[in-house]
């Protein structure tokens, strides 16, 4: 498994462009980073601080991710918060029914001016793209997303664009009205790192959210807290965290049970990113290596949608089995 | 069930052809491992019907008998279905025992009713030995086959439960007649246990996975009732069922059977009363069928109905009052006894070796008359009796089991070569003076394994009345000359004119031998004053230990006369008589008495000296005897199993590994690599706080088991080990200092644990 087709853009980029030496962040920066943002959008989102560190995971690990609840819990808020947090472009995408590929993607569009074709990029050129419900699109609008999330380019009308970076797609879903969406093919689930689910707040969190709310929103008036550019070097510290073999066996271990035990396990594109996950997770506590415990934490949110149980439920269960009856070294 | 060709295995033969898959599911049957259990079991019954026939005769005979039924059963199980083999079984049966019944004697056969068949298996069952059923070879003949042939087709059907079952049937019977000693109950039920667990783990890889609880259960099985009877036992009946040391008198008492015991000891016990004219041997049974180690008195009781003959000779008759002190199965008297007159005499009945005998026992201080006839032919009449025996009595008395070595009738043909005898009564003269010199008296001997005459003749040098009287007898039978071993008590104290006491010491075995014209005359081979000497000394003993009952009015000794001194051993009045012989006595029962009564300087004689003195017999030394034990075979085996039996449980529950780490834990260790030190840290700590809250579970991570261990008071020092466990796996880099700092900290806390240890090390 080579590197290259599995990154995203962040890979292309160090690959191919011009900044190949970007140095490192050191760990405890990348942690006093992560805090921050994490920080900054709890200030938004009251009482789910695990799922703005899922976030935050997702997006130092160089994935994506699927936020999947009820209408009104705040994902998008949640979406917007983060990428608002980090001093980078930001664009939605509201799936609906009637969306083209070329509406996410972008068009060629003819200036009379200049007699030429000049290309309109589409919302997927940003920093952070939110696909709201994105379940509500056909297939082949959705497939154009989920391509330059694989690729981290962009191709029409025959050229090939690169995607900024950092470039992570946080999309949400809905799962309350089966008969009127699109179900993501387990195929392209797959490409999300994580999906994870908000909940319903607490009351007392519910009774705080409103009252913030009732004003101006306050997601209009978060701030960033870092840059691009910090970003960029965060990642690449992340990418240098330890995982030895005895992680990497152990996150072999927890797949291989998965596939024995389920329809459906996971697949090593699903390893990899638990792996990528658990570095994350492990430099957001400053640490140079990953511990099994980084991979416990990440496994339900990214194994448990790559899993299809014979009850045909969601993986859960199964992941769940699978850390408790793994042995751990 | 009938169409089904042969259950279980066969199945698969179907398919092949007909021969050669016939052949080769046969071959399976038997190589099947519950086969194996059931060989046992089938073995285990099969040596005590051998056993019966060897002493009895025909054992060829009722092998091949078996050994076809066996085999026809096995080779039927294909072609008849279960419910007709039953069914042929019983036919069978019924067939084997209706035979027995056309080939007894008419005059016994008379006797027939369901009645007396329905007492005689409740006697069987009870204890009855096969052997003292009339024609016991024919029995066996006809019985021993029946089961074989179920067992044969049950193990060809592949039934190896049911035939373990059937077997082990068939040995509970001959356990409850008391044939089936010890050893072969265990090997019986060790067979059974083998099939039901091999049957029960024939799935593939059973035998493998759970082999050795199995053979921990069988180890398990043979060491319990090995320690059971074992250990209590001492060296004497190391098999057998815990019966302490019997006293002479209860092993030769015993009713109809007599069996050959090691170690004997005397009860001092007044028991009788007699008033009689001559001073004699009172007889009190007389026995047929030797077992080899054993004797049997085989045949029916009739009712008294008048006077006996008599001998056949010139007797003279006696009247002979016994009074019996305690209560008392036997009618001690002169032999031969011809009639009973007294209350008691409605209940005489006689035996066919022309013994009287009480139905009721004699009650304590019940008199009863007896009339007897003693032979009085002299020698010279008697070497002219000649040899023209009865066929009858020729046949009965003449019996020695088939595995009686060949020696014995060598080496006695010697003895009478040697003193020039010719007639049969000078021949058994020579057998009783040879046995009288050259075998020393002692009641303190190890029963030996075999034929109890031959080793005897070749391996002891001593023993006591038993012995001497079951090898006269087997000696005498080897050259031809009918002879009976006979049990009761020789004359007692004399305490005034005519008048005996008779005590449970007085108890003894002697011989007689058949002499056409004469009738049966007495023989005594074992060493008279030896004897006598060992049973005043008993007996003075027992005065000296105030115990009562050992003596009448008229026996006691005036007052200061010479009699032995008591010393040290016999310190406890308090005991009850039948406790006493065990303190005074120094058979192997109590070590200290031995040591005591062996100091130099002991005054004391007879039984007690005796039994040490003579503790070495045949060359093997015996525990507690002397200060050179060797440890007999049983005890070996016993410990070899009880090896067995620890090893494979240490293995199971590995005792080693966990020992071995244990001791790593405490002591100082030899280092390795910082990342392996690391490691092994972090196992031993896992170890310690495993035994103390609980192990890790299988997906706790190890900082996920420390946290959940500090909730409990878990000890801070730990979590560092834990930490520098977690750089030295998930991070590769941890220092020398850090890793000894890590096994410092994890010994410090096992020597916590461990406060005694631990004193020693800090």
């Amino acid at each position: 498994m080579t590197d290259a087709a599995e990154t995203g853009p962040a890979g292309v980029d160090a690959d191919g462009t011009g900044e190949p030496e970007r140095p490192p962040m050191a760990l405890d920066e990348v942690a006093a980073l992560a805090e921050r943002v994490v920080d900054n959008v709890e200030a938004v989102i009251v009482g789910k601080r695990a799922a703005i560190e899922h976030v935050v995971v997702t997006v130092l690990a160089r994935g994506h991710l699927l936020v999947e609840d009820v209408p009104g819990v705040g994902k998008t808020t949640l979406a917007k918060a983060v990428s608002r947090s980090i001093d980078g472009s930001f664009k939605r995408v509201q799936f609906t029914p009637d969306l083209l590929p070329a509406d996410v993607t972008g068009v060629n569009v003819f200036n009379q001016r200049t007699d030429e074709f000049e290309f309109q990029p589409g919302p997927v050129f940003a920093n952070v793209v939110l696909g709201d419900e994105i379940n509500r699109a056909p297939p082949k609008t959705q497939s154009a997303l989920l391509e330059a999330m694989e690729e981290g380019q962009v191709t029409t009308d025959g050229e090939t664009r690169a995607l900024p970076d950092p470039f992570c797609v946080i999309a949400t879903q809905n799962d309350v009205e089966p008969g009127q969406t699109y179900e993501l093919p387990v195929a392209e689930v797959d490409r999300f790192t994580k999906k994870i689910r908000l909940g319903y707040p607490s009351t007392e969190e519910e009774a705080e959210i409103i009252g913030r709310m009732a004003g101006d929103h306050p997601v209009d008036a978060v701030e960033p807290v870092a840059s691009i550019e910090e970003v960029r070097r965060a990642r690449v510290a992340v990418a240098d965290v330890d995982a030895t073999e005895p992680v990497r066996e152990y996150v072999a271990r927890l797949a291989t049970y998965t596939r024995q035990n389920a329809r459906l396990g996971v697949s090593p594109r699903g390893s990899l990113a638990l792996l990528r996950t658990a570095q994350a997770r492990a430099a957001l506590d400053g640490r140079g290596y990953v511990i099994p415990d980084d991979v416990q934490t990440e496994a339900p949110t990214v194994f448990a949608h790559r899993v299809r149980s014979d009850s045909g439920t969601d993986g859960e269960q199964v992941v769940e089995d699978a850390l408790n009856r793994t042995s751990v070294e | 069930m009938r169409g089904r060709p042969l259950g279980g295995e066969s199945g698969s033969d179907d398919g092949e052809s007909p021969g050669d898959g016939d052949l080769r599911g046969r071959l399976r049957a038997v190589v099947d491992p519950p086969v194996l259990g059931v060989a046992v079991v089938t073995a285990a019954y099969l040596s005590v019907f051998l056993a019966a026939t060897d002493v009895v005769g025909g054992s060829t005979r009722a092998a091949v008998a078996v050994a076809v039924a066996g085999a026809a059963g096995f080779l039927l199980a294909r072609y008849v279905g279960e419910r007709a083999a039953l069914r042929l079984t019983v036919v069978l049966f019924a067939a084997t025992l209706a035979g027995y019944y056309f080939a007894i004697p008419e005059s016994q056969r008379a006797l027939f009713s369901v009645r007396r068949v329905a007492i005689d298996v409740v006697s069987l069952l009870t204890g009855l030995s096969i052997l003292r059923l009339a024609l016991a070879d024919v029995w066996v003949l006809a019985v021993a086959p029946v089961p074989t042939f179920l067992v044969g087709y049950l193990v060809g059907r592949g039934r190896h439960v049911a035939a373990a079952g059937a077997a082990g049937g068939t040995l509970a019977f001959l356990v409850l007649t008391g044939d089936a000693g010890g050893t072969t109950t265990l090997v019986g039920v060790v067979g059974v246990a083998l099939a039901a667990g091999l049957s029960t783990l024939s799935m593939p890889g059973g035998i493998r996975d759970h082999g050795d609880t199995l053979a921990a259960v069988l180890a398990a099985m043979v060491l319990v009732s090995a320690t059971l009877t074992l250990l209590p036992a001492g060296a004497a009946q190391p098999w057998g069922i815990d019966r302490g040391t019997p006293t002479l008198e209860s092993s030769i008492e015993a009713d109809d059977e007599v069996e050959v015991v090691g170690p004997t000891r005397l009860s001092p016990e007044v028991r009788y009363t007699i008033e009689s004219p001559v001073a004699a041997n009172w007889h009190a049974g007389a026995y047929d069928t030797y077992t080899g180690d054993g004797w049997v008195r085989s045949g029916e009781q009739s009712p008294l109905d008048g006077p006996l003959d008599g001998p056949p000779g010139n007797a003279t008759q006696v009247n002979v009052t016994i009074t019996a002190e305690t209560e008392s199965p036997s009618l001690p008297a002169p032999w031969q006894a011809v009639d009973v007159r007294g209350p008691a005499a409605q209940t005489a009945r006689v035996d066919e070796h022309g013994t009287l005998r009480l139905a009721e026992p004699l009650g304590a201080g019940e008199s009863v008359t007896v009339e007897s006839r003693v032979p009085d032919a002299d020698p010279a009449a008697l070497r002219s009796a000649g040899t023209d025996y009865d066929p009858a009595i020729e046949e009965r008395y003449t019996q020695l089991p088939e595995s009686t070595p060949d020696r014995v009738g060598e080496r006695t043909e010697e003895i009478i070569a040697a003193s020039n005898a010719e007639t049969p009564y000078d021949r058994a003269v020579a057998v009783e003076r040879y046995l009288r010199e050259e075998y020393e008296y002692s009641l303190t001997v190890r029963k030996p394994d075999g034929d109890v005459a031959d080793a005897f003749l070749f391996e002891m040098d001593a023993g006591y009345c038993v012995y001497f009287a079951t090898t006269m007898t087997a000696m005498l039978r080897s050259q031809g000359i009918p002879a009976q071993f006979v049990t009761g008590y020789s004359e007692g104290e004399r305490i005034g004119e005519d008048r005996y006491v008779v005590r449970g010491q007085d108890a003894h075995a002697w011989v007689k031998a058949y002499f056409p014209g004469h009738g049966w005359v007495t023989f005594d081979p074992t060493p008279a004053a030896e004897r006598e000497e060992t049973r005043t000394a008993r007996l003075a003993d027992a005065r000296a230990a105030g115990d009562e009952d050992v003596d009448v009015p008229a026996s006691e000794p005036a007052r200061g006369a010479p009699s032995i001194v008591p010393e040290a051993g016999v310190n406890d009045p308090s005991s009850t008589t039948a406790d006493v012989p065990n303190d005074s006595n120094g058979t192997a029962a109590t070590g200290g008495d031995a040591a005591d009564a062996a100091a130099p300087g002991d005054t004391a004689v007879g039984a007690r000296q005796e039994g040490l003195t003579r503790g070495a017999v045949g060359g093997e030394a015996r525990p507690s005897g002397d200060g050179s034990p060797i440890p007999s075979r049983e005890t070996v085996a016993y410990w070899l199993v009880a090896a067995v039996i620890g090893v494979t449980g240490a293995r199971r529950f590995g005792v080693g590994r966990r020992a071995r780490r244990a001791a790593r834990l405490r002591l100082p260790w030899v280092s390795s690599d910082p990342a392996t030190d690391a490691r092994r840290a972090f196992a031993d700590l896992e170890y310690l706080l495993g035994r103390r809250y609980r192990e890790r579970r299988a997906g706790e991570t190890p900082r996920a088991y420390l946290d959940a261990l500090r909730l409990r008071g878990l000890d801070e020092r730990a979590l560092a080990v834990g930490e520098t466990y977690e750089r030295a796996t998930y991070a590769g880099t941890v220092t020398r200092a850090e890793a000894d700092e890590a096994r410092r900290t994890v010994r410090r806390l096992a020597l916590e644990a461990t406060p005694v240890l631990g004193r020693l090390f800090d």
